[in-house]
């Protein structure tokens, strides 16, 4: 369980580098996760917490600094190498879902396993998530907070060595939120895989293994955390 | 279905407006360049073929005076003169002053006329038109035409119709400093 998965080191990204609006989302950012650990990247909005996850789930690259993931610095990857890296190892759930909407809940959730090397069944994701009625419903016809279970149950279905989560319980309420947090508990628990979720919702801090703390670019505090608390018993 | 496609399939469904010009607009494009790469060969085809079946002549010798026999002859002595052919033309107007028509002896053997209605002509007193003239004359009809030194006839018959290799071109056949000045069409006797 201790043995080091992610390692960032001193990785930084800018935005219109040396122009007058130049933005470090960003800044010398330092950490390990290990392995089978639950992740959570706390921070306020515009904090640079999707630019860092985006940046692990290789779906940007790094300024700055080295991103070692399972053994391998994936900054140095080129555009080709980071899609495979993405299409193999990634499950993502975006903050805007980006579900395509010609596509069925179910078929896009299936779409995810098309590309996977292991998948789960996309059923079982769909029911999951507590969708099995809405399977056949194409995107624009569902609600916003259904959309984001979607989103969750196609990154689940890939079976991905790291799921990664951007606001997956923003759309939602407290019982479907902590729901869907189980669901992410359970797959670190049965999986031993990692997930790493970033919210702004502080109150989600005690299930993760390990907390930190993103505040204008820079990491605040870098916590791990001895005694969570399961999702069940978690109030906010 | 991959499910790349089923989407590609749903985006077409639902665009099918835009589809089909599209694919009008495509298929136009190709229609175009397709036309434009296949005309040149097409062309030169069509010239070839049209060329070798009126043996066309590679060179025309023209003198308003005539040659003399000892001239066509060291022409024919040449050895790199496959064959000659002697033909005698005279431009001439018709008697309503209509038409400016150059009138050539038929070239028996080299640049020969492509009969395209009627017959050739036999007597001297039967002619062929260019095909230029196909609207304003009919066979069997006479042409009258004005005192020309060169022919014997002031009239003829017209017997046929026809194109010539010489003429490619349906106008603009030739300057003459009769009629309007511009040469209507060729014929043969
Ligand atoms: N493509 C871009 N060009 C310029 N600046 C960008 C770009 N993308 C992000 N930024 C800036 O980087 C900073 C961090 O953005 P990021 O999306 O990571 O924030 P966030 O922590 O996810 O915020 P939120 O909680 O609102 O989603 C912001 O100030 C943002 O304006
Ligand atoms: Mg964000």
């Amino acid at each position: 369980m201790s043995e080091e998965f992610i390692r960032l080191s001193h990785v930084s990204k800018i935005y219109n580098a040396h122009q007058d609006n130049e933005v470090r989302a960003n800044d010398d950012l330092n950490f390990n996760i290990k392995r089978g650990e639950l992740t959570v990247i706390v921070g306020s909005s515009g904090a640079g917490k999707s630019t860092l996850l985006n940046t692990l789930g290789g779906m940007d690259s790094v300024s700055e600094g080295e991103v070692w993931v399972n053994g391998i610095d994936i900054a140095k990857f080129s555009e080709k190498k980071r899609t495979t890296y993405r299409r193999r190892d990634i499950g993502f759930v975006f903050q805007f879902y980006n579900l395509i909407p010609n596509l069925t809940a179910l078929e896009n959730v299936e779409l995810a396993n098309e590309i996977a090397k292991d998948p789960l069944d996309a059923k079982k994701a769909m029911k999951s998530v507590g969708l099995e009625k809405r399977m056949d419903n194409f995107p624009p016809q569902m609600s916003g907070g259904e959309q984001q279970r979607v989103a969750v149950a196609r990154a689940i279905a890939k079976n991905p060595a790291l799921l990664l989560a951007d606001e997956p319980t923003g759309a939602l309420d407290y019982h479907t939120g902590k729901k869907i947090l189980k669901i992410f508990q359970d797959y670190v628990h049965d999986t031993g895989k990692n997930v790493v979720i970033v919210t702004h919702n502080s109150l989600i801090k005690p299930m993760a293994d390990h907390v930190i703390e993103v505040v204008d670019g820079k990491i605040k505090s870098d916590v791990i955390n001895d005694h969570k608390t399961p999702v069940e018993d978690l109030e906010w | 279905m991959s499910k790349i496609n089923l989407n590609t399939l749903r985006e077409l469904k639902s665009s099918k407006a835009r589809f089909f010009s599209v694919t009008l607009l495509l298929a136009l494009a190709v229609f175009i360049f397709a036309g434009l790469k296949a005309t040149t060969p097409d062309m030169n085809q069509t010239m070839r073929s049209e060329y070798d079946k009126t043996n066309l002549a590679d060179a025309q010798l023209n003198n308003s005076l005539g040659f003399t026999g000892s001239e066509i002859e060291s022409i024919q002595k040449n050895k790199n003169i496959k064959s000659v052919s002697k033909s005698f033309q005279t431009i001439a107007v018709t008697s309503n002053n209509k038409h400016a028509i150059n009138i050539i002896s038929n070239p028996e053997k080299l640049s020969k006329f492509t009969i395209t209605k009627g017959r050739e002509p036999k007597k001297d007193n039967e002619i062929i038109l260019g095909e230029q003239l196909r609207g304003d004359y009919n066979i069997g009809q006479q042409i009258k035409i004005k005192h020309n030194d060169d022919l014997k006839q002031k009239q003829y018959k017209i017997v046929g119709f026809a194109t010539s290799s010489v003429y490619m071109k349906k106008s603009n056949l030739g300057q003459t400093n009769l009629g309007d000045g511009q040469i209507d069409a060729f014929a043969g006797v």
